[in-house]
């Protein structure tokens, strides 16, 4: 399905419905009214007078009174919300495992997960229940289950979609995305969803090109540096022969390919720098959720017992534990070795991949090291694995870097992604790759329709 | 880390723990210690902090024009109790 | 024992733009309870703070006002904190890098001038306002993230009246500066107090209590006195100053404990990554020099030099800057700034306070007192004369002109005119005219007094006194 010839709102929103049954992919399906594109929203984008949940209980019943910047632009070309998608609750998880409303789960296997935390997005796309959806990205979370779900999942440079209305994760490493079935859709939401908003002082003011028609799958003499240390670290052979089959086409379409492996230490620490900075922002970010203004409030005999039990009672478990580490990082006595340290080390991760990366195109590496996992063999704890294969996707997150995952092939019916991540502001060349690898695997549109 | 100790943290953001998730935090502290050793490794001495992904500045700031705030119907749309237009809380003692 | 006081006041002052700190919804102050609240102030999920331009101008000329070092580059962080008047649960507050740092400003005190450094000026925003009752809290989020500034100086305060004196200078300028009414019954100016005591013959400071939240100067003034005396009472006696933060009880007019330093939070400060660091541009910075009006030290410069005023004249002036901006614009039209300074001060002050108005209501135009006292200054009329002129000009808003015209109080210049009187008049005091042959300088005045008095007050006095003296002279 592209957007070009995309199902009414109506039978996107009645067929969504439907399949919700086995998919567990959205949260609040929407109604529509007026014709136009249909668009699912992740659970996280506020959506005024329509429940916005972010997947997590204090705010089960938020309704908010305001809409996100994106949303006036998604409306202005004609795009109708047809759904809010499932989501790990407030965006903090990589497996989709974690929402509010129970797994999502994954098209090409209702047995695995979709991957998170934008799951119920990547999930309706891959469907072929709605063209586009949004999500949002603070480590991989709009590229893991793009990769894991077999659609096109990107995230533009830091700053190029307006975080206004977006409730937050990790602000400095939040962006806002999309997930469409083709690199040209993706090209295309990013010149509608992009440009600059005075309601966000990180906002861009950078020149949104025409992505979609500048949009050209030459890609000779561009330089493509390969992850080396990502590589190193596959073991899964088809993950491994699909990627060196595109990468050998890419050759021979005339780009030039180099391997980089970057400093050991430094990747291995690119895990807990995230867990780190990303879990002391939310505490903070979070600190709003207290039951008094909005939210889910609990009784107490005074305030902060109010506060503590809409607290404790709106939260998971897992999210406390994120919460009080994240506080603990930023106690003043433990900021020099947890949060700022970890600033420190962000500096170095980034310097050491721009480096390379200043000097070429794009950074290329197969998105996850393999097919998405089973639900009983996933663990939601980040920390259980660190992987360089996995957290190398976060390095674009520190750095504010274009990033996308495609469908690179299958393994045992499973879709697997290729990763393109490219400079700041230079969503053009990494859509180029992109159209180049997609004319090379001839999976544009493709989507897994049974439900 | 002792289970008190995170409690203590937890209440800090105003979180009541069970026993079973201040175990389940003490573990994690303990897996992210470790993970934290090859911080050791990386020397930081002298580098300033990255805070955001670029070290940008902007001249950006906003005009002190008012716009239309919230009506107070909005203000209160989300609130579990309401008195006299305020939200309201059991009273805070001094 | 003897005891050196220490004290330095933390004061927090609201602006008086017409947005708020961070989001764009208007305030007014005494609205309806939560009718200025944007979904920012109110810390909605994925609402995000945008800057106020005009909060960092004012800012900006507090600074240059202080002479403080300004840092160009407005940096933000987060100071995290649970509490029902704080929303987003932090405060955006500048902790790591403030606007402005190393300033000053003197006061005066017993006639000798003091300076009183400012460690540091920061941006932050306003919580919301609670009100209480006897069940439940009640919050009105329409303060919610106002702009205010923190104005820090250093512990070099010495005593209740220089604290008060400090406050007082601070908001004359921030009146001249047009930042802020510092009215601090409206809480528009709240002042915090770090007080401790040290021997007089030891280097060792003693340990900080802060008082806070005071919100008039009375209060200010009797928290510190109260609270020198307690500590000193607790040292005579051998005990130990506890760190702690403490309030100011109106009705015991005492301070009472809130929470010893132990407890006090760590705030978790960390950088606000939603605000990019922000370049002030030479531009603007020269734009908010150049719009700087001239301050008080200024003025009382201008007016003690130039114009030649007294002291207490001049202070008495600045003290309200509605006043001083008023005689500013009627000095420009006078030729003397001091008569000018009398008639406003004392004629038309008198005049104001009997009608309970401010200068500002004054239906006198400034350049109308000029005239007149410039009339007076010419002798043209007497001191009581030209009270009765201001007070018609008071109620009618006529110019003196007219008021003079229609009293008839125009001087009679004429010598013939004049001379017929003095004529009669001496032939009528003959014995005056001999006291005065005899060298008694009162029968002079008794003889002008006479002139006067059949004129009506009108005889020009200097022609007069010289047709006197020649007249007198004849016989």
């Amino acid at each position: 399905m592209r957007i070009g010839n995309a199902a009414s709102p109506f039978e996107a929103y009645e067929k969504l419905k439907k399949a919700n049954d086995k998919l567990n992919c959205i949260v609040t399906a929407i109604e529509p009214h007026e014709e136009g594109i249909p668009i699912a929203l992740k659970d996280n984008v506020c959506t005024r007078s329509i429940l916005t949940t972010a997947s997590c209980r204090i705010l089960d019943n938020y309704i908010p009174v305001y809409d996100a910047t994106i949303i006036g632009r998604l409306k202005a070309k004609g795009f109708v919300p047809v759904a809010k998608t499932s989501m790990d609750e407030l965006a903090m998880g990589g497996t989709n495992m974690t929402a509010l409303t129970g797994p999502c789960h994954n098209p090409y296997d209702l047995e695995r997960i979709s991957g998170g935390s934008s799951g119920g997005s990547a999930v309706a796309v891959a469907s072929g229940l709605v063209p586009v959806a949004i999500g949002t990205d603070t480590g991989d979370s709009i590229r893991k289950p793009a990769s894991y779900c077999g659609v096109v999942g990107v995230k533009p440079s830091y700053g190029k979609i307006s975080r206004y209305g977006i409730i937050p994760y990790a602000s400095s490493l939040d962006h806002v995305g999309c997930f469409t079935t083709n690199v040209r859709d993706a090209a295309y939401m990013l010149e509608v969803l992009s440009g600059r908003d005075d309601k966000d002082m990180t906002s861009s003011f950078e020149e949104v090109p025409s992505y979609s028609r500048i949009i050209n799958s030459d890609i000779s003499g561009r330089k493509l540096l390969i992850f080396k240390n990502v590589l190193d670290e596959i073991e899964d052979h088809d993950v491994l022969r699909a990627f060196n089959d595109t990468v050998t086409v890419l050759r021979m379409k005339g780009a030039v390919i180099e391997e980089v492996s970057f400093d050991e230490t430094l990747m291995k620490a690119v895990l807990p720098v995230y867990y780190l900075i990303a879990n002391g922002e939310a505490t903070a970010n979070h600190a709003n959720l207290t039951g008094i203004p909005f939210g889910e409030r609990a009784q107490g005999k005074d305030f902060e017992e109010v506060m503590i039990n809409s607290r404790s009672r709106g939260f998971s478990s897992s999210i406390k534990q994120r919460f009080v580490i994240g506080s603990y990082a930023l106690y003043k006595e433990n900021q020099g070795h947890y949060y700022r340290k970890a600033q420190k080390i962000r500096r170095l991760v980034v310097e050491e991949v721009m480096n390379r990366l200043r000097d070429a195109d794009a950074l290329i590496a197969p998105t996850v090291p393999g097919i998405a996992p089973l639900m009983k063999e996933s663990s939601t704890d980040e920390l259980d694995d660190n992987l360089i294969s996995h957290s190398h996707l976060i390095i674009a997150n520190f750095a504010g870097l274009p990033s996308l995952s495609l469908p690179m092939g299958f393994s045992h019916g499973l879709p697997l992604g290729f990763s393109i991540t490219a400079n700041p502001f230079m969503e053009d060349i990494m859509f180029d790759i992109a159209k180049a690898v997609e004319e090379y695997t001839g999976l544009e549109g493709q989507t897994k329709e049974d439900f | 880390m002792e289970k008190e100790e995170i409690k203590k943290l937890a209440h800090d953001i105003l979180l009541d723990l069970s026993d079973k998730e201040a175990e389940d935090i003490a573990a994690e502290f303990e897996k992210l210690g470790k993970m934290l050793r090859v911080f050791e490794e990386i020397d930081t001495e002298g580098l300033r902090a990255l805070v955001y992904p670029f070290d940008n500045e902007t001249e950006y700031l906003r005009e002190d024009v008012p716009e239309r705030p919230l009506s107070k119907d909005e203000v209160l749309a989300n609130a579990g109790k309401i008195t006299e237009n305020c939200v309201s809380v059991p009273r805070v003692l001094k | 024992m003897e005891y050196d006081v220490v004290i330095g006041l933390e004061v927090h002052l609201e602006i008086n733009t017409r947005t708020k700190m961070f989001s764009d919804a208007p305030y007014y102050f005494g609205a309806d309870p939560n009718t200025c609240v944007s979904e920012t102030d109110l810390a909605l999920p994925g609402t995000l703070p945008c800057l106020n331009r005009e909060a960092v101008r004012k800012a900006l000329s507090l600074c240059l006002a202080l002479d403080m070092d300004i840092d160009t580059v407005l940096r933000f962080d987060r100071k995290n904190y649970y509490y029902t008047d704080l929303p987003k649960g932090y405060q955006i507050t500048q902790y790591f890098h403030p606007l402005g740092r190393n300033g000053h400003l003197k006061i005066c005190i017993n006639g000798k001038e003091k300076t009183i450094g400012i460690e540091s000026i920061h941006l932050e925003e306003d919580t919301a306002k609670q009100i209480h009752n006897s069940r439940e809290t009640l919050i009105d989020y329409n303060r919610c993230g106002l702009p205010l500034l923190e104005i820090v100086s250093e512990p070099v305060i010495c005593s209740s009246e220089e604290a008060v004196l400090y406050l007082e200078k601070l908001k004359q300028i921030f009146e001249y500066l047009g930042i802020s009414k510092a009215r601090m019954e409206e809480g528009e100016l709240r002042c915090d107090v770090n007080i401790s005591l040290k021997e007089a013959v030891s280097p060792d400071l003693g340990n900080k209590v802060e008082v806070k939240n005071l919100n008039s100067l009375a209060n200010t003034r009797t928290a510190i006195d109260h609270e020198i005396v307690r500590q000193k009472e607790l040292l005579d006696r051998g005990e130990e100053i506890l760190k702690e933060t403490r309030r100011f009880d109106e009705k015991t007019r005492t301070t009472i404990s809130m929470r010893k330093k132990e407890e006090i939070a760590d705030y978790r400060y960390f950088r606000e990554p939603n605000i990019f660091p922000i370049r002030i541009s030479d531009d603007m910075m020269e734009d908010v020099r150049k719009s700087l009006p001239e301050l008080p030290d200024v003025r009382y410069r201008r007016y003690t030099k130039e114009y030649r005023l007294t002291d207490q004249a001049a202070r008495s002036i600045l003290a309200d800057k509605d006043l001083s901006d008023y005689y500013d614009k009627a000095a420009r039209e006078s030729t003397d700034p001091k008569i000018l300074c009398n008639l406003l001060l004392s004629e038309l002050g008198g005049l104001l306070a009997k009608a309970d108005i401010r200068i500002e209501e004054c239906s006198v135009k400034p350049e109308d007192l000029a005239e007149l006292a410039d009339i007076l200054s010419r002798k043209e009329l007497s001191s009581k004369q030209a009270k009765e002129v201001l007070s018609e000009m008071f109620s009618s808003s006529e110019s003196p002109e007219i008021v003079i015209n229609r009293k008839g109080f125009r001087p009679i210049k004429d010598s013939d005119m004049l001379l017929a009187v003095i004529n009669e008049v001496l032939s009528e005091n003959s014995q005056s005219v001999e006291d005065y042959k005899k060298g008694k300088d009162r029968a002079l005045n008794h003889l002008t007094g006479q002139v006067m008095k059949k004129t009506k007050g009108q005889a020009d006095p200097e022609i007069t006194a010289v047709l006197l003296t020649n007249e007198l002279a004849k016989r």
